[in-house]
């Protein structure tokens, strides 16, 4: 992937199904855990998994590769005011796995140039930005949703800071924040 | 049957930490007023930081099939 940029990657993302077992089998994004239920257990018996969210796949429309998988899922922010229990209508980023070949991949040559982390721009933003869209839109057309919500793992928090999501650790229960080790809760107001 | 839900835990995703409340946030309710009186980048200003870089470069090319 050396010398090519995000700008040049031509893609489509689709909802991930059964016949894409071979291009799943073929996808690592590095974290073991993740590649493990990605390749293993996404789809199993024909069927693909949708316990926790509803699967996306990214391909790269010149080598067929899966560049990445987004799932999303109904959720919510749970408002106690007394007696009463609101919740926020909230779309989750259950999972957000990028392949390794397309990781670290400059937007372009600008960002590349740049020697202040902030002005970069990485293919993996444009991606994010992708599930973002689609949030939006879900918002827009179809459901009232409030807010994207993910746990980032601790390092992915700065992918996540530079896409402009906010820590909700400081806004959150203690009890549920125990439950917590390696993530940190992250959310992003839809409008 | 394309698409099948099964209760298996897994590792390093928002569901596995998030059990108790079923992948919810809980808000605590002592800070509810400064959440909601916060003001934060939001979509818009995601979507406009990527819009912003394409009218830089060019057009960034991208389909979904739905």
């Amino acid at each position: 992937m050396k010398d090519l940029y995000g700008e040049n990657i031509e893609y489509k993302y689709d909802l991930i199904k059964p016949e894409d077992i071979n291009l799943i089998q073929a996808f690592s994004c590095g974290n073991e855990n993740l590649d493990r239920y990605i390749q293993k257990e996404l789809i199993i018996n024909n069927d693909v998994d949708t316990t926790d969210g509803l699967p996306y796949k990214v391909v790269d429309l010149n080598t067929n590769e899966i560049i990445g998988i987004f799932s999303l899922a109904a959720s919510g922010i749970i408002h106690r005011q007394g007696n009463y229990v609101h919740v926020l209508p909230a779309i989750k980023i259950d999972i957000f796995a990028i392949n390794t070949k397309y990781q670290k991949i400059h937007m372009d040559a600008i960002s590349e140039a740049s020697s202040d982390p902030d002005d970069h721009f990485y293919f993996s933003d444009a991606i994010l930005c992708e599930a973002i869209k689609i949030c939006v839109k879900l918002s827009e057309e179809k459901i009232a949703v409030k807010y994207i919500l993910l746990y980032a793992d601790k390092k992915a928090k700065r992918f996540y800071q530079r896409n402009l999501f906010h820590d909700f650790a400081d806004f959150m229960e203690k009890e549920q924040n125990m439950e917590i080790n390696k993530n940190e809760p992250m959310y992003l107001p839809l409008d | 049957m394309a698409y099948k839900t099964k209760s298996k835990e897994r590792d390093d995703t928002m569901a596995a930490v998030s059990k108790p409340v079923n992948g919810a946030f809980i808000l605590n309710s002592k800070k509810a007023e400064e959440f909601f009186a916060q003001k934060v980048n939001t979509s818009s200003d995601a979507i406009r930081r990527y819009e912003k870089r394409k009218t830089k470069t060019g057009d960034v090319a991208s389909k979904s099939d739905k």
